[in-house]
């Protein structure tokens, strides 16, 4: 049972670590702002976490899941909001209403 | 002839990781000296300036995990060293202090001089002194 | 620590080869570049590099500090200074055009002469171990904490952490002196929110959320250093980082700006050299300590504080 829970955590960890080369792919490839916002909200966020998840497998504890899921409560929202906040300055300076 | 002088100079052999982080800590902060040095542009002197405190910490805390190579074979793991590791927390918090005031300095040095407004403010500092000190609580 | 059933390179574990070459690749990328925001971006991702390296070292402390302040604060400075100041064209671009290549190459052959010769002696040099070892173990449970970081910070080698709270003080004094603001007593401080560009309700509300709970992270930090990784250095960073989402809030903080961020910038230092001049005896008792700490705490994220507004300032 434990062999199959570190690798279920260890494919977490590379599937995750897949997203955020993903998503800075996105982040350098991209060609304007809005796309690259794209890259880094989604791709990076998810593989936050899948990371996140399956470092709370291998370390094994419920005490650990519950602070890394907070963890990535708030990194997600910290991720949306300034996504917002950078759409909206950069539709200011482009005109938009 | 340039790899045999190296390893005769190097006396390579067997290493280990604080070996590894003492000679990688050597090698940034003598990049950042050198790059500090030749360069003209002042925030690429800032910046370089902090890679060779980043060098210098690294050195630092190689150092402070030496403790722990020697006592491997011991039931106990002794913790790192920690007053080299209290030195390299202080060294953190004064590379953020001067990186802050060279970046103020920096942008005051090349701002464009504003001559106007600023003779006006400073003579009435001068002219009204009494009368500041009154409005403050 | 290094396991023995590591995979390992000449004695070197893979994975400190790998984090090591990553590291020098940043190193070159942080100062070849020419431009100004190609250098800060590297620098921060050598931060971040340097995180690992801290912890691969096996010092939670030292990361969490490097996190915090250099990733925090230090990445606000870097890109200010990066967007604020792009400098077209570089200074270096004035050498003259015929020998563009002796600057570079001097570099080179002065930076692998230095660094062979200094890593021969670190590599000869013979290994013994700090001869404070036994005698801080000893001396710990004089101190009142548990976390020998903290008691090396706070009760053995104090005078440091005084000096270095000092140092922040000043930095702190020097950069409200080099603002433009109004003329008077508080100069330097007074900066207005007409200037920056409006910002939508969910940023405002968010931040009203969030910001409780970051304060409370960053007091638990600075309690859980007397026995655990924190401390207050790393607390006062934190609570810096409230500071300063608060503010991009255009949450009003005039009352503390005006008021109380120059008697918090000096007073940890005050305190520290009261209470060190009435105890020379003996160590402090440990709320003498507490409330040293509490204060030294709130002085440092009144000095990064003080940098981040006096950025705004000279602009």
């Amino acid at each position: 049972m434990s062999g199959i829970i570190e690798l279920a955590g260890l494919a977490l960890v590379i599937g995750g670590a897949l997203f955020f080369t993903a998503g800075t792919l996105g982040l350098i490839r991209f060609p304007d702002l809005r796309s690259r916002l794209h890259a880094l909200t989604k791709a990076d966020n998810l593989g936050l976490g899948m990371l996140l998840a399956g470092i709370s497998l291998l370390l094994g504890s419920w005490t650990a899941a519950a602070v890394l899921g907070l963890t990535w409560i708030l990194a997600l929202g910290a991720a949306s909001i300034s996504a917002h906040v950078l759409s909206g300055i950069e539709a200011r300076q482009q005109g938009e209403p | 002839m340039m790899a045999a002088a190296l390893s005769a100079g190097l006396d390579l052999g067997a290493f280990s990781q604080v070996q590894w982080y003492l000679v990688l800590g050597t090698a940034i902060a003598v990049i950042g000296a050198v790059r500090m040095l030749l360069t003209r542009d002042l925030v690429a002197r800032l910046i370089a300036l902090n890679v060779t405190g980043i060098g210098s910490l690294m050195i630092i805390l190689a150092l402070a995990a030496r403790t722990d190579q020697s006592s491997n074979s011991g039931a106990q793991a002794t913790e790192n060293d920690p007053v080299l590791s209290a030195l390299v927390i202080t060294g953190l918090v004064i590379t953020v202090a001067f990186t802050g005031l060279g970046a103020v300095l920096i942008r005051r040095i090349e701002a464009p001089p504003r001559v106007e407004p600023e003779a006006e403010s400073a003579l009435d500092s001068i002219a009204s002194p009494d009368a500041e000190e009154d409005e403050q609580p | 620590m290094t396991s023995p059933t590591e995979p390992a390179l000449a004695g070197i574990p893979i994975a400190d080869v790998i984090l090591g070459i990553g590291v020098l690749a940043s190193v070159l990328c942080t100062i070849a570049p020419r431009s100004r925001f190609a250098q800060s971006m590297g620098l921060l991702g050598l931060g971040v590099l340097t995180t690992l390296v801290w912890l691969r070292l096996d010092s939670v402390d030292v990361a969490l500090a490097e996190a915090s302040i250099g990733g925090g604060i230090l990445a606000a400075i870097l890109v200010w200074i990066s967007t604020k100041a792009p400098s077209n064209p570089s200074p270096d671009a004035a050498a003259p055009t015929r020998w563009t290549w002796v600057r570079p190459a001097v570099g080179t052959l002065c930076a692998v002469t230095l660094t062979v010769i200094l890593s021969s002696v670190w590599l000869r040099a013979e290994q013994a171990l700090p001869a404070w070892d036994a005698s801080l173990s000893r001396n710990m449970e004089a101190t009142g904490v548990e976390h020998e970081i903290t008691g090396v910070l706070l009760v053995f080698r104090f005078y440091d952490t005084l000096l270095e709270s000092a140092v922040l003080m000043l930095t702190g004094v020097a950069v409200l002196a080099l603002g433009r603001g109004d003329a008077g007593a508080r100069a330097g401080v007074d900066v207005s929110f007409a200037a920056r560009p409006p910002i939508p309700s969910t940023l405002q509300w968010f931040i009203r959320v969030i910001a409780p709970v970051l304060f409370l992270a960053g007091l638990w930090l600075l309690f859980a250093g007397s026995s655990d990784s924190g401390g207050a250095f790393q607390s006062g960073a934190v609570l810096c980082a409230v500071l300063i989402l608060l503010r991009s809030a255009h949450i009003p903080m005039v009352t503390l700006t005006r008021r109380w961020l120059v008697p918090l910038l000096v007073a940890g230092v005050l305190a520290f050299i009261l209470s060190a001049l009435t105890h020379l005896s003996a160590p402090f008792p440990f709320p003498v300590l507490l409330g040293v700490e509490v204060l030294l705490t709130l002085g440092i994220a009144a000095g990064l504080y003080a940098i981040y507004l006096s950025l705004e300032n000279p602009a």
